[in-house]
């Protein structure tokens, strides 16, 4: 039997050992692994919880209170809470150097996936472009990842900029801030196509309108932020766990990758790992091995090879990022409602902002957060707090969140590469990432374009309150090392298999040669099926 | 081992907080939280800038009416002050709290004329109070820090 090594857990790693152990492959994958708290009182609703729970204040604030947002901290809207603090947990012996970019790491089981917010959007065409694959080429691995992890969905505006793909189920409920919304948008269609070539529908969720492969459908608990208690919301430890039934499959956790080893003819002959609990280092000998830790970690584990290889520092040009801007909003119908929190809580409807160039539209999510954390929006409202408590509770069912994602293209200016003045056992990954000049235009111009069309749809978004948040804190990281149809140094083939090392693939976000708007996980997803299926 | 006089002082002080914030007393599980969030001594709780901070923490204990004064100032000219973050701090123990979580979170005028007539009174209420006491505080915490004096320090626990 065939066999090969999986490193990291996160969104492509799973999807990739899941088709190559459908192939009949044996599958081991090594990962750090830190394992999520069991879910508290699953069948709680998010209300429910501050009531019933013996210690509410600590289950959502934190044993330390490490979940009080105070002045002057991140300035987001909302962070991650404490029972997600496992994803971002970091390991001993991660160094890295970090210049224009906020780099955020996971080696939690499934990976930074298991934070996500559920956007499952597929590349098109045109955002395809430089990509030596089409969407025809990929459309039945979205397919397949659309049939195993269930994506709500529906045939709307948005349809012109997201070819619906298969095995798409039907949306969920729309809360009453979001049907308002809707109701608007159809009666100013024509006003926001035609001015602001501004288009409004469904967005694309990784959640479960029915039961779905063993899972239940979105019981409406409110408690999406917190972590689904039951699984409705996709995450890739779902199919971690779907892995782990199958008989050729081998999960390694508690183990750091810290480089591979290569033979004379530039093979990778093992993997290196370091033990998390007893620093005890162990070496995996491998026939085929696939990188899918993440753009950072894949990275980082390549440019460390080469150097204790060969001596030698490599730049890697290209590391991409999605800008986000988060621009709070006030729907005026909404004033005085009372909010319900038993509703899904992330994303609902989105929005597309149609381009001059089809690859650079822009993308934007509408959340009507009901059960984030009150204080660290409480706060941002400039009169003392008792006022500021007065006016947020009235507005509470009014207030939504517009997040405008950018794409990004690959630059050589910002890249990786390794910092090794401390010697060999201590290199740092090294992060620069600087801006395109256009930018700021770029930006306004949408920030005008979205303000316009809440407007039309009865929304008003306070000056002074939209945030452009750090690169890096989208987490939608690519780049460092493309795929090209044509053989180059530090390049993958079209199937992801490295120009430069026969036997390693990269499945994950590294080898994309753009990033769109749009949430990649769902790509990421499919291509990994999608290598998995024609490589191996 | 708990040093009863700071918890002592917390509990006093989230007291006359909550009624600021509510206009309630905090329950038994309220005040807990409070003060073992103090009682890690975490600097974030610390005064950072011993005239300023000391100064508003001093009058904001003094009662719930003293504490919208010092608060009103707070929030323009001392926004990561001490009592900013105190009375976030009591916020966020509030909205997480079984029986507390409804008197922060919850509407209070389900009329939209209301909630504007009511708002735009608040907010005028505040202004003023933030203009009174700016007139006291800062030309005293300047002069003080111009004196370099330093007599503030002494009463800041917890």
């Amino acid at each position: 039997v065939k066999s090969v090594l999986v490193v990291g857990s996160g969104a492509s790693a799973v999807h990739f050992a899941l088709s190559a152990l459908e192939q009949g492959w044996l599958v081991t994958m090594v990962d750090v692994g830190h394992q999520r708290p069991s879910p508290v009182q699953p069948e709680n609703t998010f209300v429910e919880l501050k009531e019933r729970l013996d210690d509410p204040v600590t289950y959502f604030l934190g044993d330390a209170f490490e979940g009080v947002v105070y002045p002057g901290g991140k300035e987001e809207y909302y962070g991650f809470p404490p029972s997600k603090q496992y994803v971002f947990a970091k390991v001993d012996g991660l160094r890295y150097r970090n210049t224009g970019f906020s780099p955020l790491w996971s080696f939690g089981q499934g990976g930074l996936g298991e934070a996500w917010t559920g956007g499952a959007y597929p590349f098109n065409d045109a955002e395809l472009e430089d990509f030596p694959f089409s969407y025809e080429d990929i459309a039945p691995y979205y397919s397949l990842v659309a049939a195993r992890i269930g994506i709500t969905g529906q045939h709307d505006d948005l349809t012109r900029f997201m070819p619906l793909h298969d095995h798409v189920l039907e949306p969920l409920t729309l809360d009453e801030h979001g049907a308002r919304l809707v109701d608007s948008y159809t009666r100013r269609r024509a006003y926001l196509n035609g001015k602001l070539s501004c288009y409004l529908g469904r967005a694309r969720t990784a959640v479960l309108s029915r039961s779905h492969g063993g899972r239940q459908p979105c019981a409406y608990l409110g408690r999406c932020l917190w972590g689904c208690p039951i699984d409705a919301l996709y995450t890739p430890s779902v199919t971690l766990r779907e892995c782990q039934r199958h008989p050729n499959f081998k999960y390694v956790t508690e183990r750091y990758v810290t480089h591979l080893r290569f033979d004379t003819g530039g093979r990778v002959k093992s993997v290196v790992a370091r033990s998390t609990r007893s620093s005890k280092v162990e070496e995996f000998p491998v026939e085929r091995i696939v990188l899918a830790a993440g753009t950072l970690s894949s990275s980082r584990i390549v440019l460390d090879s080469v150097y204790r290889d060969a001596g030698q520092v490599l730049e890697l040009p290209g590391l991409m990022d999605n800008r986000q801007i988060l621009m709070p909003f006030i729907n005026l119908g909404m004033i005085g409602r009372p909010f319900n929190p038993s509703t899904y809580q992330y994303h609902q409807l989105a929005i597309g902002l149609e381009e001059a160039a089809p690859k650079d539209y822009v993308h934007a999510l509408i959340t009507t957060l009901k059960t984030a954390l009150i204080h660290p929006i409480v706060q941002t409202v400039p009169f003392d707090l008792r006022t500021s408590l007065s006016v947020f509770r009235n507005l509470h069912a009014a207030l939504g969140l517009v997040n405008i994602n950018f794409p990004d293209t690959r630059r050589p200016e910002n890249r990786l590469s390794l910092d090794v003045s401390r010697g060999r056992d201590e290199t740092s990954l090294v992060i620069r990432y600087a801006p395109p000049r256009e930018e700021r235009g770029r930006i306004a111009g949408a920030e005008r374009r979205i303000k316009r069309a809440l407007f039309a749809l009865g929304c008003v978004a306070p000056p002074g309150m939209t945030h452009m948040r750090p690169m890096g804190a989208s987490v939608h990281y690519a780049g460092a090392l493309p795929m090209s149809k044509a053989p180059a140094p530090l390049t993958t083939s079209p199937v992801c298999q490295s120009h430069d090392f026969p036997n390693l693939f990269i499945v994950d976000g590294t080898t994309f040669p753009f990033l769109p708007a749009k949430n990649l996980t769902l790509t990421l997803m499919a291509n990994a099926a999608r290598v998995a299926a024609e490589a191996f | 081992m708990a040093d009863l006089g700071h918890d002592r002082v917390a509990e006093a002080e989230c007291a006359v907080f909550c009624r600021y914030l509510t206009g309630r007393q905090p329950p038994e599980p309220v005040l807990a939280q409070y003060v073992r969030a103090h009682a890690r001594r975490d600097t974030t709780l610390e005064p950072a800038d011993p005239i300023h901070d000391a100064l508003l923490l001093r009058i904001a204990r003094r009662g719930a009416v003293a504490a919208s004064f010092a608060d009103s100032y707070a929030s323009l000219f001392a926004k990561r002050s001490v009592l900013r973050r105190k009375l976030i701090l009591l916020l966020a123990i509030l909205e997480s709290t079984g029986s507390t979580h409804a008197w922060v979170d919850s509407v209070t005028t389900p009329s939209r004329s209301l909630f504007l007539l009511r708002s735009a009174a608040a907010v005028g209420a505040f202004a003023i109070r933030a203009l009174a006491v700016a007139v006291v505080v800062l030309p005293l915490a300047f002069s003080r820090r111009l004196l370099g004096r330093r007599s503030t320090t002494s009463s800041t626990a917890p």
